[in-house]
C-alpha cells in the first residue's frame, strides 16, 4: 500500500528550475543581470552578434566558422559545468541520480530561457551512437550572414562540448541544416568523431539530413 | 503578484481610484481571501486528500508497479501545488512555466498518460467533495489547465534511457 506521508518524507518535489520569471533576476537600478543562484548574465543585442559574425567574416573568411566552432566548444564546457552544478543543487541530487528524461528536459529549459531558440534533442539514433539536436529561432543564426552556408558554428561548438562532457567521450557536431539556408530548422548530428567525420562531405555531395543520418547508420552497421 | 490587482494598480497612477475601481479593488480583496482558505486547506490537507486518491488509484491499476504509481502521484503532488499557488496568484501563467511545460515530456517519456488522466479524474473528483463550492470553483481552471496540458498531447514513441556515459 503506498503511503503517502513516506513518499513526500525527505523528496523534494521541484519544478522547472529554469522558469523565466524565477530564472532571470537583475537589479535595472544596477544594470545587473544575474540567475537564480546568482550567477551573473549578459544580454547580447542583435548589433552586437551581427557585428562578431560580420567581423570574424572579414577578417577569417571561411575560417570564421573554425574560430566560432571553438569558441562554443570552450563555453559548453564551462556552460555544462556550471549547469550540472546549478541543477545538482536544486535538485538536491547529484547529476548522476537524475533521468535522462529530466535533465534533457532541463536543457531544453534552460537554451529557450537563455533566448538562444527551442531545443529538441532527438535520441532516436542513440543505439546507434548518435544524437540529433534541433534548434528552431536560433537567436544566433538569425543575426548571421543569410543564404550562405549552415552557421550554427557557435551552437555546434557549444553542444559537441555539452555532450562530451556529459558521456566523457570526445564527441563532435555536425550541422546539417540550417534557417539561414531557408531550412525550418537547424539539425546537428552529435556523434564520436571519427563516426562523423564523412557529414560534410555528404552535406558537399547534397545529401539532406535524412539520408546521411541513414548513411550513418549503415556506415555504423 | 496578483495579476487582479497589478492591473488596478497600473491604472491608479496619477489619479486616485475611481469608485467602480474601488468596487472591483474590494471584490477582488473578497477573492483573494478565499483564496487563501482554499490554499491553506489544500495546503494543511495535502496527505489526506492524496491518501484517498492514492488508496483509488492502487484499486484502479493493481497490475502496475507501485513505484510507478508513486511516480505519477509525486507529478500531480506538485502539480496541485503549482495549481495552489497559481489559483492564489490568479496567474496561469505561473503554473504553465513553473511546472507544465517541464513535466509534459516526463509524462509522456514514461508512458503514463492512461494513468495519470485516471488519477486526475479521482483528485478531480475528490477535491470537489472535499472543497467548499466556491473554493473549488477558484481552483477547477488551474485542474483544467494542467489535464488540458499534462494529458492532452498525442503519445510519442518511448525511447529506452541508459544515463549517458555509457555510450553516445
Amino acid at each position: 500500500m503506498i503511503d503517502i506521508t513516506s513518499l513526500l518524507k525527505d523528496r523534494p518535489l521541484k519544478g522547472n528550475y529554469f522558469a523565466p520569471d524565477a530564472y532571470l533576476q537583475g537589479d535595472n537600478e544596477f544594470g545587473l543581470l544575474e540567475n537564480r543562484s546568482g550567477a551573473r548574465l549578459l544580454a547580447i543585442p542583435d548589433t552586437l552578434l551581427k557585428g562578431l559574425f560580420t567581423a570574424l567574416e572579414e577578417e577569417l573568411g571561411s575560417g570564421s566558422g573554425v574560430a566560432l566552432f571553438s569558441c562554443g566548444r570552450s563555453w559548453g564546457k564551462s556552460f555544462y559545468n556550471r549547469f550540472a552544478d546549478e541543477l545538482a543543487g536544486y535538485y538536491e541530487k547529484p547529476l548522476a541520480q537524475m533521468e535522462m528524461i529530466q535533465f534533457l528536459q532541463c536543457l531544453k529549459e534552460c537554451w529557450k530561457t537563455h533566448g538562444w531558440g527551442v531545443l529538441d534533442i532527438d535520441l532516436k539514433y542513440y543505439q546507434q551512437g548518435f544524437i540529433v539536436a534541433k534548434v528552431i529561432n536560433s537567436a544566433y543564426i538569425a543575426n548571421a550572414p543569410q543564404g550562405k552556408r549552415p552557421m550554427g558554428f557557435l551552437e555546434a561548438g557549444i553542444l559537441s562540448a555539452f555532450f562530451s562532457q556529459l558521456t566523457g567521450q570526445d564527441l563532435n557536431c555536425v550541422q546539417t541544416t540550417c534557417e539561414s539556408l531557408g531550412a525550418e530548422s537547424n539539425t546537428f548530428i552529435i556523434g564520436m568523431k571519427d563516426r562523423v567525420k564523412s557529414v560534410s562531405a555528404w552535406l558537399e555531395e547534397g545529401h539532406d539530413h535524412a539520408t546521411i543520418m541513414e548513411l550513418l547508420c549503415r556506415q555504423q552497421n | 503578484m496578483q495579476k487582479d490587482f497589478e492591473r488596478l494598480f497600473h491604472r491608479a497612477e496619477d489619479h486616485y481610484l475611481i469608485p467602480v475601481e474601488m468596487v472591483a479593488l474590494r471584490k477582488h480583496i473578497g477573492l483573494l481571501g478565499k483564496r487563501l482558505e482554499t490554499y491553506r486547506y489544500l495546503r494543511d490537507h495535502e496527505n489526506a486528500i492524496f491518501q484517498a486518491v492514492a488508496d483509488r488509484l492502487e484499486a484502479d491499476f493493481p497490475d502496475e508497479p507501485t513505484q510507478k504509481l508513486e511516480r505519477c502521484l509525486c507529478h500531480w503532488i506538485s502539480t496541485l501545488r503549482y495549481s495552489s499557488m497559481a489559483m492564489l496568484l490568479s496567474n496561469p501563467e505561473y503554473l504553465q512555466y513553473r511546472i507544465l511545460e517541464w513535466l509534459t515530456e516526463m509524462v509522456e517519456a514514461h508512458e503514463l498518460r492512461t494513468i495519470e488522466t485516471r488519477l486526475s479524474e479521482i483528485l478531480t473528483e475528490h477535491l470537489q467533495k472535499v472543497l467548499s463550492t466556491e473554493g473549488f470553483t477558484l481552483l477547477k481552471p488551474f485542474l483544467t489547465q494542467s489535464e488540458t496540458i499534462l494529458l492532452a498531447k498525442t503519445a510519442p514513441q518511448s525511447p529506452q534511457f541508459a544515463m549517458a556515459g555509457d555510450k553516445a
